[in-house]
Parts: C-alpha cells; structure tokens; sequence
C-alpha cells in the first residue's frame, strides 16, 4: 500500500511536468512587473526546464519495457508504473491488424473534465479532458524534448550576452519565452485527445513566432515571424478541418460517453473509418490528408517550408530549439502519433512518402548552393524531416522517430555551435567572409565536425543508424524511394562539409565585424555543446536494429535493440521491414563518398565557387532556392495583395461612397433650403401666404380634375 | 345677406395680411395682424347668422370671443415683447432682427 501511495505521489510529481517551464515563465513576468529580482529570469527558467527534464527523463525510464521477458517483446506493466491499479494489457504492437489493441486505457492520465460536449446518443456526458497520454512514444519525445531544451537554455545564458558579459536588451523577455516554448511543447507530446494536441499545437506556434521576431525592431526578423506564423496558420486550418472530420466520422460509432477525439478511443476505432467516406473521398483518406496539412506546416516540409530559412532571424539557440527539439518535430510526431489512422489509408501514406521525397532532394540541392551558415543548416533540417516523413509514408514511424532523436542532438549542436561561429564573427554568418576558423575556435571546430559527421551518416555515429534505419526500411517499402534517399544521403554529406570547410579550413580570415581577437565561448556555453557531442555520437546506439547487429560489423558489441521494444509500446504500427545489410555498407561508402567529394573540391575553403563554375544555371538554381519565394510571391502573395487592393478600393469608394451619398443627399437638401430661411419676418409670411394660395388653387382647379 | 359680410372680413383680413408684409415697423405689423384676427371674426359671425345648411346658431359668436380672448393676452405679450425689443436695438425695424436665421446663410 505504501509503495502505491509513493507511485501516486510520483505519478502526480510526473504529471505536473509541463507546469514547471511554464512557473518560469510566470515568475519571469512577475519579475518584470514587479521590477525586482531581474536578475533571477534566467535562473528561474533553467530551474523550471531543468526540474520537466529531470521529471522527462524518469517517465523515459519508467516506461522502460521489461526485458526480462524472453519474447523481447514490451510489457506494458512496467510501463504503468504511473498509475498505481491501472488495467494491465499486453500491447500488440507486432500485430498490424490489431490496432484496438493500441488503444490501452491505462495509458491516458485524465487531470480533469475541460470542456462539456453535452449528452450523446446513449445519454451519457461527453467530454473533452485535460488527460495525457503516456506511451513509449511520449516517453521517447519527452526526453527529446526536456533534456534539448535544458542545454539550449542554458546555453542561452551564456549567449544572449554582449561581449562584455552583461544581458542583452529584452534578456529577460527571451527566457519567459523560452519556458513557454517548452511547456507548449511538452503539453502537445503528452496531450491526450486532439483538443489538447491543437492547444499545444497553437501555443507552439506563437512562441515560434515571438521567439523569431525576438529582435523585432530589424524588419527581416519582424517579417519572418509573420511568415512562419502566416504560413503555419495556412497547414492549422487543415488540420482543425482534420479533427473536425475525425469527430464527424467517429462520433456516431464510439460507445457511451466516449470522446472521439481521445487518441485511446479514435485509435480504437480508427479501422471503422475503412467503412466511410464523405463526398466520394475514404475518411481515412480524408482524415489523414487533412491532419497531414498541419503536419507539414508545422514540420516545414513541401509546399509549406518556406518559413525555416527565414526563420533563421531569430538568435541561434531559437533555431537550435525549433529545429531540433520543438517545433519542427511536432508534425512527425503527430503522423507517427497517428499511425492507427493513417495505416488505414495507402493513398495517405503514398502522398506522405512522395512529399517526403521532393522535400529531401529539394532542400537538399537548395542547400548546396548557399552561403548563409544557419540556412545551410536550416535545409538541412528540412531535408532530415523529409526522410523521417518518407519513413512515415513506408509504415515505418520507428525509424522516423529514431532519426528524430538523433536529430534532435547533432542538429541542436550544430545550430549552437553555428551560434558560437556567428558570436565570435560579430554577428557574420556568411561562409564566404571568413574561413580557417580552426586555429581561433578550436571547440567550435571539434564540436562542429562531430556535428557534421552525424549529420552526414559518418559509421558508427548517431545520424549514420538513423538514417540507415530510415533508408533500409525505405528501401524494402519501394526501391525506388530508397534509392532516393540514398542519393539525398550523399548531396547532405556533401554539402554538410562544404559548409565545414568552407568554415574552418583555408587561410585564417575574417570579416572587420569580429574585432581583432575573436574568441571561444565561456564554459556555461561548452558545457551544453559538449554533452549534445556525446549525444551526437552516442545516442543511436539505443536503436541498433535486430537485424542489422546479427549480421554486421557490430555483432560484437551485442546492441539490444532496446529503443525498438521500447517505441513499440505504444500507438506507432510497425509494418516495415529491413533490406539486407549491404544497405549498410553501401550507405556508409555513400557518406564516405560526400564527404571525401566535399574535400576534394572545397577542402581549402576556395574564394571561388567550383560547384558554380561546373553547373552554371543549376546551381545558380539552386542559390535561387527555385524561385519558390518569388513563385509564391507571384502566384499567392501578389494577387492575394491585389485582391486586398480591390477590396479596400470597393470598400473606400463604393461602400462609402453609398453611405457618403446618403448622408449627401439630406445635406444639399437642407443647403438649398437654408437659403429660404433669411430671418426676415415678412418672408416667412409672404411664404405662407403663397403656400396658402397655392393650395387654394390646387384645391378649386387641379384636383377636380385629375 | 352673407355676401357682404363675408367680403367685409375678406377685405380686413387682406388689408391686415398686406400691411404686415409690406410694413417694417413692429408695431403696424403688430396692429395688421390684429386686422387679421378681426376679418376672421366677422367671417365667423357672419357664418354663424347665416349658416349655408340648417338654422343659425351662436357658435360664430361663442367662438369670436374665445377669440378676442386670445387676441387680448397676445396683445399683452406682444406689446410687451416689442418694447423689449425696441430697448435693446433702439429701433422698430422689422429687419433689424433677423438674428434667428442660420448662421451660415
């Protein structure tokens, strides 16, 4: 009994997560208004984090599947360790069919009823709760999330700083965002129900857009902060359309007092939709298509990535945080999250899976041919999600999980240590400025090649079982969508170490910005990137496949495959399955390939551009990132203007013009008038006299006659 | 016999109705409408002795002096207002107090 009161009181303790940034962030307020204890902003935000990735970490653990089971499979029992008398069900995660099995009960944690639906069909209440749902994928997403963002913060400190070490204006400010970034994210990976995944969704977006427009008074960043908000906004309608669907569809079939819109129930109904459609389209197609709009906005994937480049205005650790633990990683979480109802739909995955692909070798070129350091990376970005989305589409979500993980820790090395560079240029991020940086940022420079490495598949780092994970899935779905990612594998390895090279190797050079002695970071600055290092290198180890350690050359360190059992515990459906390990060894050698391309051509940070010099209009292109800003410009903006200009135009003018009128009309009536009105007395009676004899008149002669 | 009464009250009235238009001074056209008023009553009398349908009856009469009445007070009034008027511009003019027109005219 005492042990359940302590898992109660730890349960609570766990629960209350995401309420800890947020406390940050109001104390920050607090601080401001009060004007006392200003210096305590940032102390209060990392304490805040801090405490959710302490608490992240333990629900990481407690959902560790019990591996004294000889199947190997995940038990949920342990996973429960939450709630104290739970239900205890065996998931079914292997089985494809079974997805009523991932629908278990005991995993959504209800705080609260929040908002009444009313009574349905059976009488009973409805409602929408405030629960979270805590399966293998939060738990994995939690720990992306919380320990991310504590380094990021607390790099943070030491970066939004002047040289001299004294806080930048607005300090303060940034931190309260960041807390509140935070805990919107950690609300929409521990949601329970759509309602509340839309809430975090929402929320996540406008700290993206405050945190982006944080130096609001340089126009670029105000309009980038619109445009990720503007652009976002359009994927958010379809995917409010989208839970709007799901509802319509469900909420006739879900049993008494059941809410459609608890994953636990929509995922346990979700293979009635098979039987539906609404204006000749599947639901499951419907639903899908519509959820995955919000997923592309969010996840900045084709046509809705143009806002992460420009989003790049923001300070550094913004970008590190949206682009590896916040924000982007939202959409992919959402569509793995939604497995059970995506599996439902080919046509779904397929549109997932192509999108996928286009985003990939898209941003993948665009970035070969830029000079701007954080939209290199920034590509980068767009073109990782784009393999985790094309794993999505091959009914692989572990995999794309996986290199979400991975991701998450050499991205958010590489943007922090892009923000050093940038710190220490004064402020100069465009590679052809400066060059053999090694000498000067000897920190930077290590940490930015394990970065590079893991991002460019280098063996035995992070990136390289991720993205072998993705492509060797990939490849057994479709050959030819493998192939793909393959060649994308190569141009990001290549293009990685263009902008490495082009960095750090060469004669030692800088802009005048930088001063004459630019300078390593303070430790509160090393200190974060280091520990992402170790993550870069270490963290795929957790998810070295089956299949792969049996037969390759890490049979030897006998990898368990623990990250599988564990994301498998959970609402993902796992159908994919592995192509042989030359698939390894090949996309090792294509890694190798990249980067030893990169080196021949850029490995003395040439002043010119060979690739330029050999494609001509390709990369000039490519430079141009497609025209695809100015074709949106062109195609949406522009007229969307001009329609805007119509309508102000009718507005001023016909609208008003009829009111002017009608305002104009009583007027002239009443000047013409005035002029009757002389104040002069004999007028007035001469006027009524005439008046008099003139209906006299009417009255004797032209009345009678009509 | 009702033509000549009708055409006696006709041609006060008139006389009253041209004097007031055509007159400056305040207290001629105060008289004028005095002359009005007596036109009407005769027209009244006249209607009640002579009524164009049934037996003649004392309405005319009882009505002429309701309105005698009313034409007394206003004299009272009026007189009055016109010996404030005369302190406060020194004139009797008509036209020199055309102050209630529109300001803008």
């Amino acid at each position: 009994m005492m042990l359940a009161d302590a898992d109660n009181q730890l349960s609570a303790l766990l629960l209350s997560m995401p309420l800890w940034p947020l406390l940050g962030s109001v104390l920050v307020g607090v601080f401001l208004a009060t004007g006392k204890l200003k210096a305590l902003s940032d102390k209060a935000v990392v304490g805040g984090v801090g405490v959710s990735a302490l608490l992240g970490v333990i629900t990481f653990f407690s959902l560790m599947p019990d591996t004294s089971h000889d199947d190997g499979h995940a038990d949920a029992s342990s996973a429960i360790r939450l709630v104290a008398d739970g239900p205890v069900e065996e998931p079914s995660g292997h089985s494809p069919k079974a997805s009523n099995g991932h629908a278990d009960a005991s995993r959504t944690h209800t705080l609260f009823h929040w908002i009444s639906l009313g009574l349905d069909d059976q009488g009973a209440t409805r409602w929408i709760d405030v629960n979270y749902y805590i399966d293998g994928l939060t738990g994995i997403m939690l720990v992306v999330v919380t320990v991310i963002s504590l380094l990021v913060v607390i790099y943070s400190t030491g970066y939004m700083r002047d040289h001299h070490g004294h806080p930048e204006v607005g300090y303060e400010r940034f931190f309260a965002f960041l807390g509140l970034f935070v805990f919107s994210m950690l609300m929409l990976v521990l949601a329970g129900n759509f309602v509340l995944l839309y809430l975090g969704w929402e929320a996540v977006g406008l700290c993206s857009y405050l945190l982006i427009g944080f130096y609001y008074q340089k126009p670029e960043a105000a309009a980038a902060a619109k445009k990720a908000f503007l652009v976002n906004r359009i994927g958010d309608l379809g995917f409010a359309l989208g839970i709007f669907a799901l509802y319509l569809f469900l909420s006739p079939v879900v049993g008494p007092g059941e809410n459609p819109l608890d994953y636990a129930v929509a995922f346990k109904y979700a293979d009635t939709l098979n039987t539906m459609e609404l204006g000749g389209v599947a639901a499951p197609t419907l639903v899908s298509l519509l959820l995955l709009c919000g997923a592309l906005g969010k996840s900045a994937q084709f046509p809705l990535y143009v806002w992460l480049p420009d989003a790049m205005e923001g300070p550094s650790p913004v970008s590190a945080l949206i682009h590896a633990a916040t924000m982007v990683t939202a959409g992919v979480y959402m569509v793995a999250r939604c497995a059970p109802i995506f599996i439902q739909s080919e046509v779904a995955l397929f549109v997932v899976m192509v999108i996928g692909l286009i985003g990939a070798v898209l941003a993948a070129t665009m970035a070969m041919a830029q000079y701007d350091m954080k939209r290199i990376l920034a590509y980068s970005t767009m073109s990782q999600l784009a393999f985790m989305f094309v794993a999505l589409g091959a009914k692989a979500p572990q995999a794309a999980i996986f290199h979400l993980y991975t991701h998450a820790f050499f991205k958010a090395l590489l943007f922090l240590s892009a923000g050093s560079v940038m710190h220490a240029m004064g402020n100069v991020i465009d590679v052809r400025l400066f060059s053999g940086l090694r000498r000067v940022l000897p920190h930077t420079y290590r940490l930015m090649l394990i970065g590079c490495l893991a991002l460019a598949g280098f063996p035995l780092l992070a990136g390289f079982w991720s993205k072998d994970e993705i492509v060797s899935t990939v490849m057994h779905h479709s050959p030819v969508a493998g192939w793909i990612l393959l060649f994308t594998a190569f141009l990001t390895a290549y293009y990685t170490f263009r902008m490495f090279f082009l960095c750090f190797n060469g004669e030692q050079r800088f802009p005048k910005e930088a001063g004459d002695h630019p300078h390593e970071m303070p430790g509160v600055m090393l200190a974060p990137k280091y520990l992402l290092a170790i993550g870069a290198v270490l963290a795929g180890y957790i998810g070295v496949s089956f299949h792969v350690s049996s037969t390759a050359f890490l049979g030897a360190l006998e990898p368990h495959g623990m990250y599988h059992g564990y994301i498998e515990n959970s609402t993902i459906i796992n159908e994919s399955h592995h192509s042989g390990p030359w698939l390894m060894y090949l996309s090792a050698a294509v890694a190798l390939a990249g980067i030893g391309l990169a080196w021949a051509r850029y490995g003395a940070a040439p002043r010119t551009e060979p690739d330029q010099a050999l494609l001509g209009p390709i990369w000039n292109l490519w430079n141009a990132k497609y025209y695809v800003d100015e074709l949106f410009d062109r195609v949406l903006v522009r007229p969307l203007r001009g329609l805007g200009r119509l309508f102000v135009t009718t507005d001023n003018n016909v609208v008003d013009g009829l009111i002017t009128f009608c305002a104009a009309v009583p007027r002239g009536i009443g000047a013409a008038l005035q002029l009757t009105q002389r104040g002069v007395l004999q007028g007035y009676a001469l006027g009524a006299v005439v008046g008099v004899t003139l209906l006299l008149l009417f009255w004797k002669w032209i009345e009678p006659a009509l | 016999m009702l033509l000549p009464y009708v055409l006696v009250g006709a041609a006060l009235f008139v006389l009253g109705l041209v004097g007031f238009v055509t007159r400056r001074n305040l207290i001629v056209m105060f008289l004028c409408t005095e002359l009005m008023f007596q036109g009407i009553i005769v027209n009244l009398v006249a209607f009640g002795r002579y009524p164009l349908r049934g037996e003649p009856t004392l309405d005319g009469q009882i009505f002429s002096m309701f309105l005698l009445v009313v034409a007394a007070s206003e004299a009272a009034l009026g007189l009055a207002l016109v010996v404030l008027l005369y302190r406060n511009k020194g004139t009797l003019d008509a036209n020199a107090w055309t102050t209630l027109k529109d300001a803008t005219a």
